[in-house]
């Protein structure tokens, strides 16, 4: 659509292809390598833990229960948890190079969009922590590639990561059929048809025999604005430059026909990330779409301030460039420390099978999957509100009679305090649970850098 | 040089000396200046502002844009500080009377409207703070400085000075972002309408907001990550959002603004808003419009509002003159031309210089006693002691004292502002020596500081606990200075 040269970078990257494969592998490995070059090689994010700790429960049945899960019990080697999502990603990546006809993008938008997308945040937290969402984009792009293959064979291929997707949850099952049924509608391809038909059933089985929920994840954003932007600390959020060029191009596409599908799946999923908290990565993708549209006409167009055309771009790609590497970083610096898995090591060799540990929600994955104990807030746990009321009340008590009784109620005896839980409040020093601490019924087990661990007697 | 251009030299002058003139009658600075006036003394001796300040709030690490600064350090090598301060401020704010002069002779090549611009823009009363040495000063002239570019952006030279004018505006304040909103709003407002949006304006438009946003970001990570969305309000404390984000009657807006300004701009949005030929008008306007939009959602302090309101209703003054002197000479009026230009001049100063020299005089400075009494606690005191004081004398505390203060006017990065401006309430209005003891032995402070401003601010003749022998009165004038002699200890629960 647009004329290009060779001679310029993007020219170059267009054609050779792999060079985007390389640029992905180079983006999703640094903040682990990072994290190695800090001597932490664990898996990052406390949310992951969650997902290793549920497919070592689910064992054979993990694939009836979540694919994600199954996928996950392969091994139960580091390598593979940190390697699994990486690769997840290159599939992803590779699998979009195949699809721009598809999308309706010219070559230069699709360049454009692809390193959008492995530069955005959430493409780069999703596919280097482990999570469900990774797994479910790239089934979604796996049988999508499948379905535009020209072998009946082939194509037929696709009902099996089709399959794999309908049994995440409700959710996942409404995406496929959001994105699946415009495409065979669009094409008026008769396979497609008995192929959405089968989807349908198939997804139908899983919500009345599996009873699959609308959500499988425990996981949402609280705070949806900030979470949204990836500037203001959102890990999974989205780049202000990529919103803003997001709404160029939908002014850009606005009333053209072709585009109805894109706006359907971006008003579900906007408004299910507004209702819930979820599906940020997805969004992100057809927020990228619609900025790479927007960005590649921005070059294309000729301007009267040739100054300021040449400045603009250089700012874009550096803010573009400035969000990657800080979600690097917080990667990198993700949480668990090797303090923390030290600190969660003494706990286990201070506490026995059975004791309960007391600590924030966020910590309670890693209390199981490192000192293999049983946190007291537990995202497993069926009265998580009342324990969450009771553990504030504990936190913030400064009176003894009030807090002793539910220490023991609830048979906890150990109290594990990270320096998260008092940058987010949850603990003050000298202040309710650390004033308490002064009492010779609280004894400290171990301290380091804001880590500390009390016994409770 | 033409008459109107001698005129606007003259008006420039006259506004100049007259703002010196009044800052000089005010002994001292309005108290967010001081620091200011701290960060120009430390880029003087380090070349560095101090972001990692070990006065304010008990010392902390802070973020804020620091050319003003750099500017006022500058300025500090010709005067002494405070002068310079003075100097400095001054001049910016009036640079405003030639820049609204070329942006209304822009809109309508009418240099005797633009000259009454220029008039109305070099005595808008909320601008008149001449003893106030902040980045406001220098914001304000650049971003009319901006807008002029804007209108000569057919002329190459232009598109550089408008790269370099707003690289300089991003670097003075955050509130630059009112002028990208300004610009986003005619964009949206002109696509609403239907109106042909010029190429340039989408341009600049886009340029600006890629560039402010990256720079902030730049500047500001690490507070945007830490507060998230809460940054834009600031991070003040709730109680104080009321004073921050007044609202005005309409008696108060027209004594703020003038009440020429005022009502002659809302004519002009009225009668021309997206009706007229020149881009600019419309720009102005929807640059009002956005600011009165953020005012209303208390997303900006309404002083800064009324000052930016008050410039652009100066400069909207000309479309609204051309067209009554386009009026006049259908009619037979048209031989008092003079006197009418008299009448407008003398309607002028009565309603915009008379509340300027008030809202002038009105401005809230320390007292000599105060610096006074600072002073001594700075000979008298460890350099590393802690002055309790009104939440407003937290950046004088720093400056004159050189002792660190329990809270000052930037809240923006601290967590504990709310419980920070709690205690400080209660510390001032507290009955009981023990509570006192209690929030000084919290933050280790050792004196406190008690001024006229703080009898005002508290309604307080004296404090409650005061006369306890815990309290030694080591500084006896109409400014009090108190000595902390006791320490709360707890004992530890059982």
């Amino acid at each position: 659509m647009y004329p290009y040269r060779n001679t310029t970078l993007l020219g170059y990257l267009q054609k050779k292809r792999h060079y985007l494969m390389l640029l992905a592998v180079l983006v999703l490995l640094t903040p682990l390598l990072w994290r190695s070059s800090l001597n932490n090689v664990t898996v990052p994010g406390k949310e992951s833990y969650y997902y290793l700790i549920e497919s070592q429960t689910e064992g054979k049945n993990a694939l009836l229960a979540h694919p994600f899960l199954w996928l996950l019990s392969f091994s139960d080697s580091i390598g593979y948890y940190l390697l699994l999502p990486v690769a997840l990603g290159l599939l992803s990546i590779w699998c979009l190079t195949q699809l721009r006809r598809t999308l309706g993008l010219d070559e230069q938008e699709q360049l454009v969009f692809l390193i959008f997308l492995i530069l955005s945040p959430a493409f780069i937290s999703s596919f280097t922590t482990l999570n469900p969402t990774a797994l479910l984009l790239t089934l979604l792009l796996t049988g999508f590639y499948l379905i535009t293959r020209k072998e009946p064979l082939v194509r037929w291929g696709a009902l099996f990561p089709f399959s794999l997707l309908v049994l995440f949850d409700v959710f996942s099952s409404l995406v496929l059929l959001l994105v699946l049924i415009p495409y065979t509608a669009i094409k008026k391809d008769k396979a497609g048809n008995i192929l959405t038909g089968a989807v349908i059933v198939l997804a139908l089985i899983a919500v009345v025999v599996l009873h699959k929920p609308f959500f499988a994840s425990p996981f949402f954003m609280e705070d949806r604005l900030t979470e949204f932007f990836s500037d203001l600390g959102g890990m999974r959020g989205m780049n202000l430059f990529i919103l803003v060029l997001a709404v160029g191009g939908l002014i850009r596409t606005w009333k053209k026909p072709a585009s109805y599908p894109l706006y359907l799946i971006l008003l579900f999923l906007l408004s299910i990330y507004l209702l819930t908290g979820r599906g940020l990565l997805l969004l992100t993708v057809v927020t990228t779409l619609l900025a790479a549209l927007a960005a590649v006409y921005l070059v294309n167009r000729p301007w009267k301030l040739a100054a300021i055309k040449n400045f603009t771009l250089f700012v874009l790609i550096l803010g573009i460039l400035f969000s990657s590497l800080s979600v690097g970083e917080r990667l990198a610096l993700a949480a668990p420390t090797p303090l923390m898995v030290r600190s969660l090591t003494i706990l286990n060799e201070e506490s026995t099978s059975g004791e309960v540990i007391l600590s924030s929600l966020d910590n309670s994955n890693l209390i199981r999957y490192y000192a293999q104990r049983t946190p007291f807030l537990d995202y497993r746990t069926l009265n998580l509100k009342e324990r969450l009321l009771m553990a504030q009340t504990i936190f913030t008590s400064s009176y003894l009679p009030t807090s002793k009784p539910l220490l023991e109620e609830q048979q906890i005896t150990f109290i594990y305090i990270t320096p998260d839980m008092k940058e987010q409040g949850l603990v003050v020093e000298e202040q309710g649970l650390l004033f308490l601490t002064k009492n010779e019924r609280f004894k400290r087990v171990h301290q380091n850098e804001g880590i500390e661990i009390w016994r409770f007697e | 040089m033409d008459k109107y251009a001698k005129i606007v030299g003259g008006l420039f002058l006259v506004v100049f000396l007259l703002r010196l003139w009044l800052a000089f009658s005010t002994p001292h600075l309005t108290y967010d200046s001081y620091f200011h006036l701290r960060q120009a003394e430390q880029i003087q001796h380090t070349g560095l502002p101090l972001y990692n300040d070990p006065l304010s709030y008990g010392g902390r690490q802070t973020m804020f844009l620091p050319l003003y600064d750099y500017l006022l350090a500058g300025a500090g090598f010709i005067f002494p500080l405070e002068t310079a301060a003075k100097v400095l401020s001054n001049l910016l704010m009036a640079l405003l009377v030639p820049l609204s002069f070329l942006i209304a002779q822009e809109i309508t090549s009418n240099r005797k409207a633009a000259t009454f611009s220029a008039l109305i823009a070099g005595f808008v009363p909320v601008a008149f703070e001449t003893n106030t040495a902040t980045p406001i000063q220098l914001l304000l002239p650049l971003t009319f400085l901006a807008l002029y570019c804007i209108t000569k952006l057919h002329q190459k030279k232009f598109h550089y000075w408008y790269i370099g004018t707003f690289t300089l505006l991003s670097l003075t304040s955050p509130l630059t972002g009112l002028l990208i909103w300004g610009l986003i709003v005619y964009l949206i407002i002109s696509r609403i309408e239907d109106q042909k949006l010029r190429s340039e304006d989408v341009e600049v438009t886009l340029f600006s907001l890629f560039f402010f946003v990256w720079l902030q970001f730049l500047f500001f990570k690490q507070i945007f990550l830490e507060q998230g969305i809460r940054f834009l309000w600031q991070n003040i404390p709730s109680a104080l959002v009321g004073n921050y984000f007044q609202r005005l009657s309409i008696a108060e807006a027209f004594l703020y603004v003038g009440i020429l300004p005022l009502i002659t701009g809302f004519w002009v949005m009225y009668k021309s808003f997206l009706r007229q030929h020149h881009h600019l008008t419309n720009l102005l306007i929807s640059f009002a419009l956005g600011i009165l939009v953020l005012a209303a959602f208390q997303a900006v302090q309404l002083k800064i509002a009324l000052m930016f309101l008050g410039l652009v209703g100066a400069i909207l003054f000309a479309p609204f003159f051309h067209l009554f002197e386009a009026y006049l000479r259908q009619t037979k009026v048209d031989r008092y031309e003079q006197v009418i230009s008299g009448g407008i001049v003398l309607l002028l100063l009565v309603t915009s210089l008379s509340p300027s020299l008030t809202y002038a005089w009105q401005q809230e400075t320390p007292t000599d006693d105060d610096i006074h009494a600072l002073q001594w606690i700075k000979e008298s005191s460890l350099g590393n002691s802690t002055v309790m004081a009104t939440i407003d004398e937290g950046h004088l505390v720093a400056y004159a004292a050189k002792r660190k203060n329990i809270m000052d006017s930037r809240f923006v990065g601290e967590e504990t502002v709310e419980e920070r401006f709690k205690e400080t309430e209660r510390l001032f209005r507290s009955q009981y020596q023990t509570e006192a003891l209690d929030i000084l032995t919290k933050y280790g402070a050792e004196y406190v500081f008690f001024s006229p401003k703080a009898q005002r601010d508290y309604h307080l003749q004296a404090i409650n606990y005061i006369g306890n022998s815990c309290f030694r009165h080591v500084y006896k004038n109409i400014t009090q200075v108190y000595k902390r002699e006791c320490t709360l200890t707890e004992i530890p629960p059982s």
